[in-house]
């Protein structure tokens, strides 16, 4: 049936969502009994059509360890241990990856993928980074200095919007859909969301454009009778400034070859005044499937603007009565999502840009790639697959590995397409690195650190400069400006601890410095007593994790 | 983490200490800790010699992202200037600052800032940021002038 060399092998599968489940089943029904599963995620109604160890009654649990007693109960006989965790958090160190024979991917955001790759880089641990968008998908074998790693292409970036785009020029749906996003955050938002908000105009802000908590307050969470008049009386302020008055505006000072913006209150004229509406006459959309997809006429986008920023404003007010408590847009709340709807709608009639429909609108700003459960399954069946090859065959070369690319198209006669991974990129930020591990103690002055560990241990001459990347990119030391670093202040009081990873640059008169990664690593104080919890144990201990 | 955005900007940092006109400076925001934020420079850009903003030094924020250089820094002038492309938050509203217009991976930090320089004396009228100082400047273009200057005496090189 399986090899039952595989049985004793460790792997460790990073996220237990859609590619996660399809390569855990498959794990164990190929005769894996050692597994060890992170995911920080809770089970959610969505997941169920496609993450098949999942059911109903496991809503609101955790991914990982829901997935352990699953398959517990289908493999007593297994080894499973599961971190409701943050793969990035520090306990998953240097020693905690060299005791995998493979690590197997199923992520959905490469900056996680990013930090995964280079720990598998530095463990020198073999990584399968299984991915799928839709209809396509791929699995990638990587293995240090003989395949390309994540790190060594470019991946596409998020676009970023021009403010003046944002602001006084959009030309796509998705800038309008943007704009409103960001008049959300500005209203109703977290400090936090509007630090590059292009819409925030800081002091100079016009009196209607500020966060609502600015303009009245609940006591004991309850909004005045008088404040909800105001607030409604806001509401239409608001709407008549954002999609006539400013664009009124807007239109007087460009010049004559711009596209002039179509105020809405002209257009409304004779079908709506909405200086009439009050909360009794004035409803919102509904959330239906009919209306998730339907083209709504101006004034019932009009009404449903004013309605939910009216609702908006009394829910924050007497849920989330300070700024500082208030919550990020959330694509599922319902409320929420018609304001933007609504916003991105009036702006894209404003600059005659086509309209997306409701639906669409939440795939935007939640990013939302639709996931296809065969797609995930066959990915997930290729990096197993990739897995028991390289762990059968000794000392794999790159030629036995194979990078998949799935397309589930039809017109494509072709579902995959396998070819052997491309070289490492000399030039990769992560993978042409040298890594050396350093046990010194973060307590060492940097002064020190750099004579005796960087000029002495590792016999670094010329320029150099160090720097990390946690919690933001910072430079630590750079010897042509010496003098302005903290040269007797403790690595640990620059925020150096174990799991650290220092950059080390070295000046040379071409234009690519030589780069090299210093690992800190600290020496655990006492051997690592593992708890591997298998499946005869009661129950409550099952979510028992190690340490 | 984004090897390609630090080594060029470690390069441009070099860079800039050994080139760049009078008047001008940039380098990352010294942090409490003494250590310096790679991604947010501190930079002042002089008032041009011979115009209404001369004399003035402009205190701007730089930020870069994990995806520089294949995007443009966000510049932003603090306090903002009574100038009709820059907005109210002081966001600098620049073709070369645009992914989708002009920006090039290859402009370094020396020739954004002269761009920023240029764009003090030569406002775009097609392109406005600010109300009123757009309406001064088509306007009331003495009015504009006045705001100008005042605006530099209040705002001496550091």
């Amino acid at each position: 049936m399986f090899n039952a060399s595989l049985t004793h092998k460790r792997i460790f599968v990073v996220g237990a969502g859609g590619i996660g489940c399809e390569v855990l089943k498959t794990l164990a029904a190929s005769g894996f009994r050692h597994l060890t599963i992170i995911d920080l995620d809770t089970i959610d109604v969505s997941n169920l059509n496609r993450q098949f160890l999942f059911r109903k009654e496991h809503i609101g649990q955790s991914k990982a360890h829901v997935s352990r007693s699953v398959l517990l109960e289908r493999y007593p006989d297994a080894h499973i241990i599961s971190y409701q965790e943050n793969v990035k958090s520090p306990r998953f160190n240097l020693q905690f990856y060299q005791q995998f024979d493979c690590v197997i991917c199923g992520l959905d955001n490469v900056d996680t993928r990013r930090h995964v790759n280079r720990m598998c880089i530095i463990s020198g641990v073999p990584l399968i980074d299984g991915g799928t968008a839709g209809l396509t998908g791929q699995s990638k074998p990587v293995l240090k200095g003989k395949t390309e790693c994540f790190d060594c292409t470019v991946h596409a970036a998020p676009t970023h919007y021009a403010v003046c785009t944002i602001r006084a020029s959009p030309t796509q749906p998705v800038h309008c859909i943007v704009w409103a996003q960001m008049l959300y955050n500005l209203i109703f938002g977290p400090p936090e969301s509007n630090f590059n908000n292009a819409l925030d105009d800081g002091e100079k802000a016009t009196p209607l454009m500020v966060p609502i908590w600015k303009v009245c307050q609940a006591t004991n969470g309850v909004v005045s009778e008088k404040d909800r008049v105001d607030l409604w009386k806001r509401a239409i302020d608001v709407f008549t400034c954002s999609f006539s008055t400013e664009l009124k505006e807007r239109n007087e000072v460009l010049d004559k070859n711009m596209v002039q913006a179509k105020p809405i209150l002209d257009l409304l004229k004779g079908d709506l005044d909405v200086t009439t509406l009050s909360p009794d006459t004035c409803s919102s959309i509904d959330e239906t499937f009919v209306e998730n997809l339907a083209v709504h006429t101006l004034p019932q986008l009009a009404k449903t603007f004013i309605r939910t920023f009216y609702d908006l404003s009394i829910r924050q007010l007497t849920q989330h009565p300070t700024q500082d408590t208030s919550v990020l847009f959330d694509k599922d709340d319902s409320l929420a999502l018609n304001f933007i709807y609504a916003a991105s709608s009036l702006r894209s009639i404003n600059f005659n840009i086509k309209r997306e429909t409701r639906h669409s609108v939440k795939a935007i700003v939640g990013n939302i790639v639709p996931a296809v459960a065969s797609t995930n399954a066959v990915v997930g069946g290729l990096t197993v697959l990739e897995l028991i090859k390289f762990l059968t065959i000794s000392s794999p070369l790159q030629n036995d590995l194979c990078y998949t690319v799935v397309q589930m198209r039809e017109s494509n006669h072709r579902l995959l397409s396998a070819s052997a991974p491309a070289d490492p990129n000399p030039e990769c930020p992560t993978c042409s690195l040298t890594y050396h591990i350093c046990d010194l103690n973060p307590s060492i002055s940097l002064k020190n650190f750099v004579d005796s560990y960087i000029r002495g241990t590792l016999t670094i001459k010329g320029d150099f400069s160090l720097s990390v990347s946690t919690p933001s990119l910072r430079v630590l030391y750079d010897s042509e400006m010496e003098e302005e670093f903290p040269l007797d202040k403790s690595l640990s009081a620059l925020g150096v601890a174990d799991t650290t990873l220092v950059l080390l640059d070295q000046c040379c008169d071409t234009d690519t410095p030589v780069s090299c990664g210093i690992y800190f690593s600290l020496p655990q104080p006492t051997p690592q007593k593992r708890t591997t919890v298998s499946g005869g144990l009661p129950k409550e201990e099952k979510t028992m994790k190690t340490h | 983490m984004s090897g390609i955005a630090r080594t060029r900007l470690m390069n441009e940092h070099k860079a800039f200490r050994k080139d760049h006109k009078v008047g001008f400076y940039g380098s990352p925001e010294k942090r409490e800790d003494g250590t310096s934020d790679l991604f947010k420079w501190i930079c002042g850009i002089p008032g041009p010699i011979g115009s209404i903003w001369e004399g003035g030094s402009y205190r701007l924020i730089m930020e870069f992202t994990e995806d520089y250089p294949s995007k443009p820094p966000k510049c932003k002038f603090t306090p903002t200037l009574p100038h009709p492309n820059i907005y109210p938050s002081g966001t600098v509203c620049l073709s070369i600052l645009n992914e989708d217009k002009d920006w090039r991976p290859s402009l370094s930090v020396k020739t954004i800032l002269e761009g920023i320089q240029d764009l003090l004396v030569h406002p775009n009228i097609s392109d406005p940021a600010q109300r009123a100082a757009f309406d001064t400047y088509r306007d009331n273009y003495e009015e504009y002038e006045r705001t100008a200057r005042l605006f530099a005496s209040q705002n001496p090189p550091p």
